[in-house]
């Protein structure tokens, strides 16, 4: 019972947080400064030496001013490596947004950014037919690219996103012509990436600080 | 015999009570909570497997038109012979679009999640199979209309896209079928 009266207060405080938010935004003088949203995102991997797969994940925003946004995300990816290898990626990072042109109020409804950041990422590839054939690294990695929000309401957005990642690390390799598969791992470092295109719905939840 | 004749007598008089306010209330609005629970079936896209689930689903409107869902896929069993997954659960969250008016509400979404699944072991060379994760994505199309601030009837369709890569590579891709009896209710007063 008390359970239930604090998961209502908290509801009831979330959603009048975002009507007086809401008047905020409909205002001709809105300052995007402070805006805190939170999102979900699935992610496609194309592109890279292994193939293609799907991830999902999630992602914060803090918006430093009007042509300039960050985005602080983790997600995981599985791919798929010609039936034989399962490669997964886990990264956990951030980026920067940048709007050429300002948006205020949130009113338009495509907006257009350049997105560019960095982020720590873990890989590990594993025969699909045995478990313990299996190879991991840890790495890092920078991305960048072009997006857009689609603004369906000024605080709700949906976001589409493509950008190349290239890791600074150690990479996996697997062998899928040779039975049992053979994952090596190679000790040089290597420019190494995949094209990572991401669909996201983030919502402002309110402003972390006013200017 | 007689006392649940009208105890059902008094749930029928209840929702049709309910259902005579509700046309006076804005049902719809930011703040509505919406709870359902069914049995759903599901079609795999690269089999003939079918398989049917236990779905739920939370779902709270932020504004009339937006609103953030969680669903819940319990694997109950296969309709089909020889089913290639011993069983396969799934989580999903998400938002929804909402084209609404009066008390009707069509609805598209998308959705992120993942597949909690495990092959049947008699697809593996050694009789053994493992529980593998794995990312899953999801799009929706359905209905919902309010028939009282208390209850509303669903029917939603499910397109889901996913792999599953442990022991033997899987196309989990389906889709899926849900309808029946919903529960909402209004978490803040209307203005």
């Amino acid at each position: 019972m008390k359970c239930n009266k604090l998961f209502f207060s908290f509801l009831s405080s979330l959603i009048l947080t975002n009507f007086s938010f809401s008047q905020q935004t409909n205002s001709e003088n809105a300052n995007s400064s402070g805006y805190f949203s939170l999102g979900a995102r699935s992610t496609f991997s194309s592109f890279g030496d292994e193939g293609s797969g799907i991830g999902t994940g999630g992602q914060f925003r803090i918006q430093a001013g009007e042509h300039v946004n960050t985005e602080w995300f983790a997600d995981y990816i599985a791919i798929n490596v010609n039936n034989k290898v399962r490669s997964e990626y886990m990264h956990i990072g951030w980026s920067v947004m940048y709007y050429p042109f300002a948006n205020p109020g949130f009113k338009k409804l495509f907006q257009p950014y350049i997105v560019a950041g960095h982020c720590f990422d873990y890989n590990k590839m594993t025969d699909i037919s045995n478990n313990s054939n299996s190879k991991n690294r840890w790495g890092s990695a920078v991305q960048a690219g072009i997006a857009t929000h689609i603004n369906l309401t000024p605080k709700f957005d949906i976001s589409l996103t493509c950008q190349y990642m290239i890791h600074f690390t150690e990479s996996l390799s697997a062998d899928t012509d040779l039975n049992p598969v053979i994952i090596t791992k190679k000790n040089e470092s290597a420019l190494q990436g995949h094209l990572l295109s991401t669909i996201s719905f983030n919502y402002k939840i309110g402003h972390l600080w006013k200017k | 015999m007689e006392k649940i004749k009208q105890y059902y007598f008094l749930l029928l008089l209840l929702f049709i009570a309910s259902s005579i306010n509700s046309q006076s209330t804005e049902v719809i609005r930011p703040g509505l909570i919406r709870v359902m629970s069914t049995i759903s079936p599901s079609k795999m896209l690269s089999s003939n497997n079918a398989y049917f689930y236990l779905h739920g689903n939370l779902e709270v409107y932020l504004s009339k038109k937006i609103s953030v869902c969680g669903d819940g896929f319990y694997f109950l069993g296969s309709q089909t012979q020889n089913p290639s997954l011993a069983f396969m659960h799934n989580l999903f969250y998400g938002f929804s679009y909402h084209f609404t008016k009066g008390n009707n509400d069509f609805y598209l979404s998308l959705q992120q999640g993942v597949a909690i699944s495990k092959v049947s072991e008699n697809l593996t060379s050694n009789h053994i199979s493992s529980v593998g994760l794995s990312p899953v994505i999801s799009t929706i199309a359905g209905y919902n209309f309010y028939v009282s601030r208390f209850f509303h009837f669903f029917v939603q369709s499910r397109l889901t896209l996913g792999e599953h890569n442990y022991d033997v590579h899987q196309n989990i891709s389906d889709i899926r079928l849900s309808a029946g009896l919903g529960f909402n209710i209004n978490a803040l007063k209307s203005k």
